[in-house]
C-alpha cells in the first residue's frame, strides 16, 4: 500500500492555493491600523565623514514624524551592531560612510510617498575620502586604512588556509604538466524578485516586539535581536511570512531591519519597511568577487596529482557573510571536486574594500560556486593543454563509486558519489559523441560551436555540531508534529521555505513514515512563537538537516504508535512490524492497525501508565554534511558577427540521493540552471573609481528572462546517502553551482583552436567579439 | 575624470577674462534652468536643474574662485541634490595672438549618487554634450557684438 | 531621535484627484494624491494586494495588469491616468468559485515557486493567449520576456501556458474570466 503524497511523488503543491489567487501573505501585503512608513537616505559617496545632517526641512514634510540620525543610535548603543561573522557593522554612521548608498538616516512619516519626501529633504554634508574599490589596492603598503577599529596596519580581514602547503609544492614540482590561471568571479546579486522588507510592531502593554519580516532564519534573527536590543527573547516574535525568493540574500540583518523596530519603540506605531530595488542591488547583501588563482598538476597521461589555489576575497567594508563561524571563506575547501587528489592546498585572504558587506547571498552553498567553477575549470584547461577529450580526462580520474565513504586532501568525507555514471548519462542523452563530430565538421568551416562539460560535487546541510556554528548557535535544525485524534495531523520546523515547497514536501516525508495522506498533514513554518528552534532555510540545508528531523521525529511517534497498537491489538509489541504503512501482528496481515487508528486511541484509549496524545520533536544534529553531484553538459553556438553565444543545449544529470517530489525537484534544477547562466553571460556588479556602483538597477543588471534562457532538459541517478534517514542530499544550489563552468567552457571550446584558454564571466558578446577580431576571425 | 581642451575665440583676452571670471555672465553660457546668487565677488551659489537621462532633479550648488592671477584662474565647484553629488575644479589659462584668445582649460570632475550609478551609462555622453554647448554657447556671446 | 509633534489635517501633500476605476468588473472611487502609481492604488487604496511591485525601473514585470485586456505595467501609469477605465487584476481570474484555466495549469505545471512574479507571469499571459491562442514555444518565451522570474527557470511556465491554451481551446471551452 502507497500512502498517497508519499515519497517519490509528484505531489502538486499546497502552497499554490494562495499564490495563483494572489492571496499570498509577503511582508508588504501586511497593513496594520496606525501603520507608518520609513524611507532610508542613502550616502552618493563610497567613503565620506559626515560633516552635518541637516533634518530642519525634512520635519516640515507633510506627514513625516520623526528622523532618526546614527547620534541617536549611539546613545542607545545600537550605532553599531555585530555582523553574522563577528565582524560589525553600522547600522547609521556616527562619523563616517563607507560604501555608496549606505544607510544615513532614516525618515518615519504617515505614507510612503511622504517618507520618500523626507528623504530628499534631508540636507547631508560629505567630506569626501580617498576611495578604494580594488582589493589589490586595498592591500598595497599605501592604501587607506578602512577599519583601524579592527586593524590599524592593514586593510587584510582574515587568513585563511587548509591543506599541505609543502607537500602540494612538491607534488606540483613534481608533476609532468601543471597548469596555472587567473578566474576572476566578479560581484553579483540575487535580486529575488521580492525586495527586504518589515513591519515592526510594539505593544507596550505586554512588552511584546513583533516583527514580520523578510528573514530566511527567523530564530537566529530573535536571537540576534534580543542579545542587540537587550529585549528579552520571550518578548520578541518574528514572523516570516510568504517570502518571495530568499537564494542568500534574505539572511543577514539589514540596518532597514533595525531601524524599523526602533521607530516602532519610539513612536509606538506599527513600522513598515520595504527598499526599492535600487536600494536591494545597491546596499544588499552580494556574492562573489572572488580573485582566484589556480594551479593543477597532472601526469603527462592525465593523472591528476596536486591543486593549489589563493584567492583574495573581496568582502566590502565590513565581513558580513553569514558563513559557519570556523570557515570565512565557506566551504570553499571542497575545490578538489570530484577527483582524488593526494595533494592540494588553499589559502585566503579576506579584504576590506569601500562597497556594500556580504559575499554568499546568491544560491551559492557557501562559496561552493566558486569552488566548482574553480576546479570545472582548470580541469578543461589542463585537458586541452594535453591534447584529451574533456570527458576521458574526468572518467579517468573521477573518485570511483567503491572510494566512498571518501576523506578528500582538504579534511571532507563525501558520503557517496557514482560521478562516472552521472556524466555517461549526461553524454548519452545528448550524444556527446556525434557532437563532437559535428564540431569537426563546423570547425572546418569556420562555424564556431561548442561544447563543454562540468562534473560537479556539491556539500550541503551544514552541519555537525563539532564543526558548525554560526555566531554560536549549533547548526542543528528541527521538527515537531502533533496528531490530533481524527488522524490528521500538524507539524512546524526551524527551517523557512521561500519557494521551495516545504509545505508539501516535509508534509511527503511525515506521510511516508507515519502512513498517514499528505492532505492530513498540515505544515508550518517561519513563527518563532510556535516554531521549534532552527537556523533556517540556506545552503540547500532543509532536506539533509529539517527533512532528517522530520523522520526522526516521526520514528519516535512510530516508537509509542507501536505500544498503542499492541494494547488495541491485544498482542505483545514485539509481535508487531511496521509494513505498508501500518503496525500488522507479524504473520497475520489481516490484524492491523493504522495512524488514524492509533491515534485515536491515543485521546480515548491508551493504556494505563501511558501519557495520552500523539506527538514528537526531534532536533536533528547531522553527522555528516551531504554531497550531491551531477554532469552538465552544454552546447554553445557562437555568432562570428555579434559575439553572442546562445545555448543550443544543455542537459543536466543532477544526484540529490532520494527524491522527495520530483517535480518540484526538476523546479529547484530549473531554477538553479538559470541562476548559472545569469553570472556565466549577463550579470555584473561594477564600480568605478570613485566606488559609483555602474548601473544599481534592472536597466543595467540583466537578469535571465525567458527568452535567454534556454529549454533545460533535465535527468537523474539516484546515489542514497548513507548517514541520512531517508538517504536525501538536497538539491536548492546544485545547478547554481554546476552550470557557470559548462557554459564557460563550452564558449572557450568553441575559441580554444584560436588559443583562448580562458574568459573572466560574465562573457558578454563584446568580450567574445573582441577575441574574434583580434584573432582575424570576423 | 579630467576633461581638458582648447577653445579659441575672436575676442581680446582681457574681454574673454572678464567674461570667463564672471560667474553672472557664464552662467548665461548654462542652458538647464538655473538660479544664480553672488555672496561676495569670489563666492557664488545657486541652484540649477538638470540631470542624466530621466534622472533629473535639482541641485544646490556652491562655487569658489580659488585663484585669480591672470592669466591664469581656478574656481572650485561642489553640487549636491537628489541623493548625488559633484564636484568640480577647474583651471583656465588665457594667451592671445593676432586678435584670437585662446583658452586652455582643465576639469577635475568627480560624480557620486544615483547621477553617477544609475546614470553610469548615459554620464559621458551628456558631459561630452553639455560641455559642447557650453563653448558655443560662449562663442557666440563672445563673438557678437 | 527627532519626533515631531503630531500634526492634524496635513497629513498629505496635495494635489489630489479624484479616480473612479473598474476593478474585476467592480467599481471603485476614490480621492489620491495625484502622484499616485496606479500599482500602490490597487494595492493600498483598494487593498488588492495579488499585484505585486519587483524593481522601480519597470522592468521586471511583477505589478502587470491587463487595462482593457492589454497587458500593462501598473508601477509606470498613474492611477488618474486610468480614471474611466477598466482593469482586471490576478483577484479577477477565479469567476464563480472557479479557478481560470491558467491559474489551474501553473498549478498542474508546477510553474510557480515563490509566487511573487506570479500575478504578473499569469496576466500576461492570459492576454497572449487571447491574442494568439495556440503560441509555439518561442512565441511564448518573447511574450513573457517583460515578466522577470528568479525561481523557476521558466521552463514550467511556458508548459503551463501550453496547457491552459489547450485547455482553453477544447471543445468544452474551459472559458475565460
Amino acid at each position: 500500500m502507497t500512502v498517497h503524497g508519499g515519497i517519490g511523488q509528484s505531489v502538486k503543491r499546497k502552497e499554490d492555493a494562495r499564490f495563483v489567487r494572489g492571496q499570498g501573505n509577503y511582508v508588504d501585503d501586511l497593513k496594520l491600523p496606525g501603520m507608518l512608513y520609513l524611507d532610508i537616505v542613502r550616502s552618493p559617496y563610497a567613503h565620506a565623514l559626515i560633516r552635518y545632517i541637516n533634518i530642519e526641512k525634512a520635519m516640515k514634510v507633510p506627514g513625516v514624524l520623526a528622523v532618526i540620525r546614527g547620534k541617536d543610535l549611539e546613545a542607545a548603543n545600537l550605532a553599531w551592531m555585530p555582523t553574522l561573522m563577528s565582524d560589525r557593522q553600522m547600522v547609521l554612521p556616527v562619523e563616517k560612510v563607507m560604501y555608496q548608498a549606505q544607510e544615513v538616516a532614516a525618515v518615519v512619516a504617515t505614507s510612503r510617498y511622504a517618507a520618500a519626501d523626507g528623504v530628499a529633504a534631508v540636507e547631508v554634508e560629505y567630506e569626501p575620502l580617498p576611495v578604494v574599490v580594488d582589493p589589490m589596492k586595498a592591500l598595497a603598503p599605501d592604501a587607506p586604512i578602512l577599519r583601524p577599529d579592527k586593524n590599524e596596519k592593514s586593510n587584510k580581514i582574515w587568513h585563511w588556509e587548509v591543506g599541505d602547503r609543502k607537500g602540494t609544492e612538491k607534488a606540483l614540482e613534481a608533476s609532468d604538466v601543471v597548469v596555472k590561471e587567473k578566474l576572476y568571479i566578479p560581484r553579483i546579486h540575487v535580486s529575488s524578485i521580492e525586495t527586504c522588507g518589515c513591519v515592526a510592531q510594539f505593544d507596550s502593554t505586554s512588552g511584546k516586539l513583533t516583527i514580520w519580516m523578510t528573514t530566511q532564519a527567523p530564530h537566529a534573527i530573535r536571537t540576534v535581536f534580543a542579545l542587540v536590543s537587550g529585549l528579552p527573547e520571550h518578548k520578541i516574535r518574528v514572523i516570516s511570512p510568504d517570502i518571495g525568493g530568499g537564494f542568500g540574500g534574505k539572511v543577514p540583518v539589514y540596518p532597514g531591519y533595525v531601524l524599523a523596530v526602533v521607530a516602532a519603540l519610539k513612536t509606538g506605531k506599527p513600522v513598515k519597511w520595504i527598499e526599492d530595488r535600487s536600494e536591494n542591488i545597491q546596499a544588499d547583501s552580494f556574492a562573489r568577487d572572488y580573485h582566484i588563482e589556480a594551479e593543477i598538476g597532472a601526469t603527462k597521461d592525465g593523472k591528476l596529482k596536486a591543486l593549489r589555489v589563493k584567492t583574495i576575497a573581496d568582502h566590502g567594508y565590513t565581513d558580513a557573510a553569514a558563513n559557519p563561524s570556523k570557515f570565512p571563506a565557506g566551504l570553499f575547501h571542497i575545490v578538489t571536486g570530484s577527483y582524488p587528489f593526494e595533494q592540494a592546498f588553499v589559502e585566503v585572504d579576506g579584504v576590506y574594500t569601500n562597497k556594500p558587506p556580504g559575499g554568499i547571498a546568491y544560491r551559492c552553498s557557501f562559496r561552493v560556486t566558486e569552488a566548482a567553477f574553480t576546479i570545472e575549470r582548470v580541469v578543461d584547461i589542463l585537458a586541452k593543454k594535453l591534447g584529451m577529450d574533456p570527458a576521458d580526462l574526468r572518467m579517468k580520474n573521477f573518485i570511483p563509486p567503491e572510494a566512498f565513504p571518501y576523506k578528500s586532501a582538504l579534511g571532507w568525507t563525501y558520503d557517496s558519489g557514482n560521478y562516472g555514471g552521472a556524466l555517461r548519462k549526461a553524454m548519452d542523452m545528448i550524444d556527446y559523441e556525434g557532437l563532437r563530430r559535428e564540431q569537426g565538421e563546423k570547425r572546418k568551416r569556420g562555424e564556431l560551436m561548442g561544447i563543454g562539460i562540468s562534473s560537479f560535487t556539491e556539500i550541503v546541510g551544514a552541519g555537525p555540531s563539532h564543526t558548525f556554528d554560526i555566531l554560536g548557535l549549533k547548526m542543528f535544525d528541527s521538527c515537531e508534529i502533533r496528531i490530533h485524534p481524527t488522524g490528521k495531523a500538524i507539524a512546524r520546523f526551524g527551517t523557512k521555505s521561500q519557494g521551495q515547497g516545504h509545505e508539501t514536501t516535509y508534509g511527503q516525508i511525515l506521510a511516508e513514515e507515519l502512513g498517514m495522506s499528505v492532505e492530513d498533514i498540515t505544515v508550518e513554518e517561519g513563527d518563532t512563537d510556535t516554531a521549534p528552534y532552527g537556523l533556517g532555510t540556506y545552503a540547500s540545508r532543509s532536506t539533509p538537516v529539517a527533512g532528517a528531523a522530520a523522520a526522526v521525529a516521526a520514528r519516535k511517534i512510530r516508537a509509542k504508535a507501536k505500544l498503542l497498537a499492541a494494547h488495541l491489538l491485544e498482542v505483545s509489541p514485539d509481535d508487531l512490524e511496521w509494513k505498508e504503512h501500518k503496525f500488522q501482528v507479524k504473520g497475520v496481515p489481516g490484524k492491523a492497525k493504522t495512524m488514524q487508528e492509533i491515534a485515536f486511541a491515543a485521546y480515548t484509549n491508551h493504556p494505563q501508565g501511558m501519557e495520552a496524545g500523539l506527538e514528537a520533536t526531534a532536533y536533528y544534529d547531522p553527522p555528516n554534511l551531504t554531497f550531491p553531484f551531477g554532469s552538465y553538459i552544454c552546447v554553445v553556438d557562437i555568432d562570428k558577427e555579434t559575439g553572442e553565444v546562445k545555448i543550443r543545449r544543455f542537459v543536466a544529470v543532477d544526484d540529490c540521493g532520494t527524491i522527495i517530489n520530483p517535480m518540484i525537484v526538476e523546479g529547484q534544477i530549473h531554477g538553479g540552471l538559470t541562476m548559472g547562466l545569469a553570472p556565466a553571460l549577463l550579470e555584473e556588479i561594477q564600480y568605478d573609481e570613485q566606488g559609483n556602483i555602474q548601473g544599481g538597477s534592472f536597466m543595467d543588471y540583466l537578469l535571465p528572462t525567458a527568452v535567454e534562457t534556454p529549454h533545460w532538459e533535465t535527468a537523474k541517478t539516484t546515489t542514497p546517502s548513507p548517514h541520512h534517514p531517508i538517504g536525501a542530499k538536497g538539491v536548492g544550489e546544485s545547478a547554481t553551482v554546476g552550470a557557470p563552468a559548462a557554459i564557460v567552457n563550452a564558449v572557450v571550446d568553441a575559441l580554444s583552436h584560436l588559443g583562448v584558454t580562458h574568459i573572466d564571466i560574465p562573457i558578454t558578446p563584446w568580450k567574445v567579439w573582441k577575441i574574434l577580431h583580434e584573432k582575424g576571425v570576423d | 575624470m579630467r576633461y581638458e581642451g582648447t577653445f579659441t575665440v575672436r575676442t581680446p583676452q582681457e574681454r574673454a577674462w572678464a567674461f570667463f571670471l564672471d560667474p553672472k555672465q557664464l552662467s548665461t553660457c548654462i542652458d538647464d534652468p538655473h538660479t544664480i546668487e553672488v555672496i561676495d565677488q569670489d563666492r557664488f551659489k545657486g541652484t540649477v536643474k538638470a540631470g542624466v537621462g530621466f534622472i533629473r532633479g535639482t541641485f544646490t550648488w556652491n562655487a569658489t574662485i580659488k585663484d585669480r592671477s591672470p592669466p591664469h584662474a581656478e574656481i572650485a565647484m561642489h553640487g549636491s541634490g537628489m541623493g548625488s553629488a559633484f564636484d568640480i575644479v577647474s583651471s583656465l589659462d588665457l594667451t592671445e595672438a593676432n586678435g584670437l584668445t585662446t583658452v586652455r582649460w582643465t576639469a577635475d570632475v568627480q560624480m557620486s549618487g544615483t547621477v553617477a550609478s544609475m546614470g553610469a551609462r548615459l554620464l559621458q555622453g551628456t558631459i561630452d554634450k553639455k560641455t559642447n554647448r557650453f563653448f558655443e554657447n560662449a562663442r557666440k556671446l563672445l563673438e557678437s557684438g | 531621535m527627532a519626533l515631531a509633534e503630531a500634526r492634524a489635517g496635513e497629513e498629505e501633500m496635495g494635489p489630489f484627484s479624484r479616480v473612479h476605476v473598474t476593478i474585476n468588473g467592480k467599481a471603485y472611487d476614490a480621492e489620491v494624491e495625484t502622484r499616485t502609481l496606479l500599482v500602490h492604488f490597487i494595492r493600498e487604496t483598494v487593498g488588492l494586494t495579488g499585484t505585486h511591485i519587483g524593481c522601480d525601473t519597470t522592468n521586471c514585470g511583477a505589478c502587470t495588469v491587463l487595462l482593457e485586456g492589454k497587458p500593462v505595467k501598473s508601477c509606470t501609469i498613474l492611477a488618474v491616468q486610468v480614471d474611466g477605465r477598466s482593469i482586471q487584476t490576478v483577484e479577477g481570474l477565479e469567476s464563480g468559485g472557479k479557478l481560470h484555466p491558467i491559474q489551474e495549469a501553473f498549478i498542474e505545471e508546477h510553474g510557480l515557486q515563490c509566487g511573487f512574479c506570479t500575478p504578473g507571469m499569469m496576466m500576461t499571459s492570459v492576454a497572449l493567449l487571447e491574442k494568439n491562442p495556440h503560441p509555439t514555444e518561442a512565441q511564448i518565451r518573447r511574450a513573457i520576456s517583460g515578466n522577470l522570474c528568479r525561481c523557476t527557470g521558466y521552463v514550467n511556465i511556458v508548459k503551463a501556458v501550453e496547457h491552459a491554451a489547450k485547455t482553453m481551446s477544447a471543445p468544452s471551452g474551459g472559458g475565460k474570466a
